[in-house]
């Protein structure tokens, strides 16, 4: 245990700048912004902090992969103990992200509505239809989609075997999407996921999917050779 | 004594590149091992398939018993690689606390010692380190782990002749307290004839020797006189080199001479010495290109 | 005290030598205590391993003895034994290789012998 917790320590080590850049930007847009609400001088909606600071979410799984692998493997950690650490990584921070967004939410719908609105995608996509523990879910499970998406897609990089499946995605991709009834059928597919009124099924059927990208990641994770 | 590391057929190739040719290789516990071999020769790449940085195309390997695969821990090994990667922003003190748990032998008050001795100050982030005392870091996750099987790539390249004199000190006082299996690449051959207690020579992936230290000083000898008493004397013996000038020649040996034959040397009024390890590493290796 | 070795003898055998030397000259008495391995292979920079081997040497042939836990111990008799290995090996290594090179120069056995004496009434 205390090795993934090693790893889980080593990711934070190389995230934190990260971090705090981003979380220091956003935070100085947003306070220029409230600022300006309230001196009416630019009343205009924006696009919520509590969404913005997300993309920190895509960062790590681009990190992690990308820049810590081989970094935590030189230090001793094996293959599968990166993995399930950085795995341990991820749910942290896309519960945290979750649970931060909703008292952002909150915030704004009850406080600096006074001066300002926001978009903010819980309303968007209208996750708040269970309340705060709905909020939770769908965003939980719908980031750490996007989250072990990613993974996947930069552990397999530089594999030969990935590359074919790439052109398969695209391919499928862009067919689907000049096809209209196939487009029809994706999007319904999406909505399955993600926009759901009925939460039971699509969260399972989410996480599963999850699973599966974790496992593919974890297949080419075993398969990538580090040279230096 | 037991083994610590088994080889067996090792092959890899990059492409057209062969990089490891059926290498066999069988480290025993509790010895220090040297690997030499010219920049370029396989030495990392063997290396790394070897602590499964990258996989074999063909062959196996096993350490302390156990055959590595791709996802398991290998338990028993320390591996510090040539250049150990920036962990930017990271303190050197978090790095050795991170590296700590992969490693079940670690010692931290030999590694508080080990910081002290290299004088590198355990607050300092990773990216002001220059690449001396980069180096000095591997070194001290390497050391401090005491890992039944610890594996140095080229340990000693970016540091000073003070400092690779403090490491080689500090692992053979350390070895002997806490004996385990070192194997440590390098190109600086002089440097580690002492130190290890047996050699493999690596050249163009494949292992073209290993040998006991202790038998390697009885077999490498120069003998220099007259080219007739030379020429005689060396008849039938494994010469690895040969130079004639005028009537003086000089013949590097890799062989056993025995008493008899060191009288009768000097009756013949030959002279006999010791071949340092690098000057057969060079005639061995640059004559064998040579054939080839 | 030798500070580096030569290339022609094994290590060990130097180590054995070197330790012999210093009993000879009285740097180590009877039962006093000689460098333990560990050191001699920090201070030399030579594998441990070849240190014990050196070493053990000595102790096959009784100069040196083993205390547990304590270390390695000058036997009682070393010294004569020292001496009479030595002197053993005496013409050998040296009255033999001396004539050698005296034929070379062309020096008989008388001028070494005068020259042997001139030199011992230095002392």
């Amino acid at each position: 245990m205390s090795r993934l917790l090693s790893v889980v320590k080593g990711s934070y080590g190389v995230l934190r700048v990260y971090l705090m850049i981003l979380v220091g930007l956003v935070a100085i847009a947003f306070f220029i912004n409230l600022l300006l609400g309230i001196g009416n001088i630019n009343r205009n909606s924006e696009v919520s902090s509590g969404n913005i600071v997300t993309i920190f979410l895509l960062i790590i799984s681009g990190v992690l992969p990308l820049y810590f692998f081989k970094r935590i493997i030189n230090l001793g950690a094996s293959r599968k103990e990166y993995y399930f650490g950085t795995i341990i990584a991820y749910i942290f921070w896309v519960a945290a992200f979750s649970v931060f967004n909703i008292i952002w939410f909150l915030l704004e719908q009850n406080v600096f509505i006074e001066y300002k609105s926001y978009f903010n995608i819980i309303e968007i996509f209208g996750w708040d239809r269970y309340g705060v523990i709905g909020m939770f879910i769908y965003q939980f499970s719908t980031y750490l989609f996007i989250v072990a998406f990613f993974n996947l897609v930069f552990s397999c990089f530089r594999d030969r075997l990935a590359l074919g499946i790439y052109i398969l995605l695209a391919a499928a991709i862009s067919v689907s999407m000049s096809i209209s009834s196939l487009r029809e059928a994706v999007f319904k597919g999406v909505a399955i996921l993600f926009f759901n009124p009925t939460i039971l099924p699509s969260t399972i059927l989410t996480f599963a999917l999850i699973g599966l990208l974790f496992m593919a990641g974890w297949f080419f994770t075993t398969r990538r050779e580090i040279y230096k | 004594m037991g083994t610590i590391l088994k080889c067996t057929n090792l092959a890899k190739s990059y492409g057209t590149t062969e990089a490891v040719k059926n290498i066999d290789m069988t480290l025993e516990e509790n010895t220090i091992y040297g690997l030499i071999g010219r920049n370029g020769a396989g030495k990392t790449s063997l290396l790394n398939i070897i602590t499964g940085s990258i996989f074999q195309d063909y062959g196996e390997v096993e350490i302390a018993g156990k055959k590595i695969n791709r996802s398991e821990d290998i338990e028993d090994l320390c591996y510090v690689k040539e250049k150990i990667l920036l962990f930017n922003h990271v303190k050197v003190m978090e790095l050795l606390e991170i590296a700590s748990a992969f490693h079940k032998n670690w010692d931290w008050d030999f590694a508080k010692d080990l910081l002290k001795m290299f004088e590198l100050n355990p607050e300092k982030k990773f990216r002001q380190l220059s690449r001396g005392m980069e180096s000095h870091v591997g070194i001290i996750i390497g050391l401090a782990s005491r890992a039944p099987l610890t594996i140095f790539d080229e340990p000693v390249l970016g540091l000073d002749v003070i400092m690779r004199e403090k490491f080689y000190s500090i692992m053979l006082e350390d070895y002997s307290n806490y004996p385990r299996t070192i194997l440590m690449s390098t190109h600086l051959v002089n440097e580690i004839t002492k130190i290890v207690e047996k050699i493999y020579i690596i050249d163009s992936g494949k292992i073209l020797l290993h040998e006991d230290m202790d038998s390697f000083r009885n077999k490498s000898y120069y003998v220099t006189g007259n080219r007739k008493g030379v020429e005689n004397f060396i008849e039938g013996k494994n010469v690895i080199q040969c130079e004639t000038q005028g009537n003086i020649m000089i013949a590097a040996l890799f062989d056993t001479i025995n008493d008899k034959e060191m009288h009768n040397a000097r009756r013949l009024d030959l002279s006999i010495d010791g071949m340092p390890l690098q000057k057969f590493f060079t005639y061995f290796v640059d004559g064998r290109n040579h054939i080839e | 005290m030798k500070a580096s070795f030569d290339d022609i003898q094994p290590i060990f055998q130097q180590i054995a030598d070197m330790t012999e030397d210093h009993i000879l000259n009285d740097t180590y008495g009877e039962d006093e205590q000689v460098m333990s391995t560990t050191q001699i292979a920090k201070t030399f920079q030579i594998n441990p391993a070849t240190a014990v081997k050196g070493i053990n040497l000595l102790v096959n042939e009784g100069i040196l003895y083993k205390k547990r836990g304590l270390g390695m111990f000058v036997a009682p008799g070393a010294k004569e034994k020292i001496l009479t290995k030595r002197r053993k090996m005496f013409y050998q290594e040296y009255v033999v290789k001396l004539l050698e090179e005296a034929k070379k120069i062309q020096l008989s056995a008388e001028d070494i012998i005068n020259m042997i004496k001139h030199e011992s009434e230095g002392y």
